[in-house]
């Protein structure tokens, strides 16, 4: 029979009073899985407009075009970049590697409005077996913050635990911003799922 | 370290469990299996990620269920055939997420007859019995399962759904369901041969919600005994203490006494806690008190000069054995056997976590981590050496007329 460990018997013993009736040997019976995903802030915008794009050779999905994938991969081990693009002659400059849904990602930039729109783009690794959604973005005159739920792609996408893609994530914010006082980029991911501002306990 | 393996105390309950019920949930868990394969490689299951977990928990699942064989007792493969049915649940249902596209809202349109059995269960069940004591230790864990079905059964919001509509979140919604139906045939079960079991019998719930405020009273009034400290106890164990003795394991127990019993005093006034809970509240109570005495007993024994300090590895066997002894003479002794029974696993558990505790540390150890890891040898032998009278005091409270 597998052990717990220490901690998680002590986790146990904690709470023990609550599965007494069940003791050691029962299923945790009375007990419900911890909740994994947390409530979006209230300034947060769950379901922007996006465009997701995959590089399955490791190396940037989008660059400047002052950039070149060779600077990318010599300085970053583990890569996130973050871009803001706040006018059009900024989304023109943008070089995009050779990946499916690139035609999407540019005319998702031609059909944004940057006198009260910009284009937040943020690219990270991520294993080849998994994706990425984003759960909700927020911002201020000079910071943003992304969340994101990482999970498994499909079953039947052949892929190795041992190999990261690159990803990228054009989001449109509904705003105006200025990229030079944006000073602050944040982001965090989690497996439980996304939830919005109105999300309550599901019934069968 | 360990001379002699920690003891395993089996559980115990006074219904007879039918082995034909246990060895039918057992061959419901196999069964769960059969259409799944032996190991899923790349042309089953291609993403390499999905592939490695799902054979993970095929593997974990194959093994509770071959466990149930080796369970010494009726009840203890009952309990581990509970454990192995939503095991084999969930993997059954990722694989056919993945295979025959399963989806979780079709798994989930399985609840409303799960909670119709709940409920009809509820309806039909009371605090019914002939001796107070044996009652209250089938209807705990008849609680127990009644508050488990309807929790398990209750929701599949979000906040439980660790991986979404994938494979996995099929599975674990699949294994949620499959808990509630576990409870729901287990508290059938035991009700059943309980009634079955029944000479005479009567209401026995007025009589359990006087123990449970008898006992609710007595734990106030021992926790409110307990020192007032300041101190981080993680830190300075020893501010429990008139004298300054250093942290030695005796007080480190002491000092992890203190916390059990606060802390599990604290639940005891959670409100929030699902009902019914009227005989695990009693249980409850009484193990509180198990806390209280045994740091009451440990703290008069260090005042009085033993310091209870491991000086040397012999020190520590000595203290292992003390705790095996101590365990060894709860279970044997004839006062209040029941309850002892009931609730000498919780206790003799320590034992185990600590050797557990030991065979994970390699290299260099500080005498600090050894004073502080071995007292929960002390917190084994003192909370076993009070149970007997602890439970007695119960039994005789729950039968007072």
């Amino acid at each position: 029979m597998p052990s717990r460990s220490r901690r998680r018997a002590l986790q146990v013993a904690a709470g023990y009073i609550s599965l007494l009736a069940g003791c050691n040997s029962r299923p945790d019976s009375s007990t419900t899985p911890t909740p994994t995903a947390r409530s979006p802030p209230n300034d947060a915008v769950t379901d922007p407009p996006t465009v997701n794009l995959r590089n399955p050779d490791g190396s940037a999905v989008v660059m400047n075009s002052d950039e070149t994938t060779e600077d990318d991969t010599e300085s970053d081990d583990h890569l996130w970049r973050h871009t803001l693009v706040a006018d059009e002659e900024s989304a023109d400059e943008l070089v995009f590697a050779d990946v499916e849904g690139v035609e999407r990602a540019r005319q998702f930039l031609v059909d944004t409005d940057f006198g009260t729109e910009t284009v937040y783009v943020e690219q990270t690794e991520l294993g080849e077996c998994y994706a990425r959604e984003l759960c909700w973005v927020r911002w201020t005159e000079s910071a943003i913050e992304t969340s994101y739920r990482d999970g498994y792609r499909d079953a039947d996408v052949a892929c190795d635990t041992g190999e990261d893609d690159v990803v990228a994530l054009l989001v449109r914010l509904p705003v105006a911003l200025d990229s030079d006082q944006i000073r602050r980029f944040s982001s965090n991911s989690g497996s439980g799922g996304c939830r919005t501002h109105t999300s309550e306990e599901e019934t069968a | 370290m360990a001379s002699k393996p920690a003891p395993s105390v089996s559980e115990t309950l006074p219904v007879t469990v039918e082995p034909s019920f246990a060895a039918a949930q057992a061959e419901a868990a196999r069964q769960l299996l059969d259409d799944v394969p032996r190991t899923f490689d790349s042309d089953l299951v291609p993403n390499g990620a999905i592939r490695k977990r799902l054979n993970y928990l095929n593997d974990s699942a194959r093994e509770q269920v071959r466990e149930i064989e080796d369970a010494p007792t009726t009840l203890e493969r009952l309990w581990q055939a509970s454990r192995a049915r939503p095991d084999a649940r969930e993997v059954r249902a990722t694989w056919r997420a993945i295979d025959s596209d399963l989806t979780r809202k079709e798994v989930r349109e399985e609840t409303p007859e799960i909670r119709a059995t709940t409920e009809e269960f509820a309806s039909r069940w009371s605090y019914i019995g002939d001796d107070p004591v044996r009652a209250l230790r089938v209807h705990a864990e008849i609680e127990s399962d009644l508050v488990g079905a309807r929790n398990w059964a209750a929701s599949d919001g979000r906040d439980h759904r660790q991986f979404g509509d994938g494979p996995f979140g099929v599975g674990e919604a699949a294994s949620r369901l499959e808990r509630a139906r576990v409870d729901n045939d287990v508290m059938n079960h035991m009700f059943d041969r309980f009634q079955h079991s029944l000479e005479t019998t009567s209401d026995l719930k007025p009589r359990l919600e006087t123990a449970r405020r008898t006992l609710y009273g007595r734990v106030q009034r021992r926790i409110e005994s307990l020192p007032d400290v300041d101190a981080d106890l993680h830190e300075s164990p020893s501010a429990l203490l008139d004298r300054n003795v250093g942290d030695t394991a005796g007080v480190w127990a002491l000092a992890r006494l203190y916390q059990e019993s606060e802390r599990n005093a604290l639940v005891l006034r959670n409100a929030d806690d699902p009902e019914p809970a009227l005989a695990r509240r009693i249980l409850e109570a009484t193990a509180v008190l198990v806390t209280v005495r045994a740091f009451d007993r440990l703290r008069s024994r260090i005042e009085n000069g033993d310091e209870m300090s491991v000086e040397s590895a012999e020190a520590v066997v000595a203290l292992r054995e003390n705790a095996l002894e101590a365990i060894e003479a709860a279970r044997t002794n004839e006062l209040a056997s029941g309850l002892v029974r009931e609730l000498l696993p919780q206790f003799a558990r320590y034992v185990r976590w600590t050797d557990e505790e030991f065979a994970n540390q390699s290299g260099a150890i500080s005498v600090r981590s050894v004073e502080r890891d071995v007292a929960d040898y002390i917190v084994a032998a003192e909370t076993c050496r009070v149970l007997p009278a602890v439970a007695s005091d119960t039994a005789k409270v729950v039968r007072e007329p």
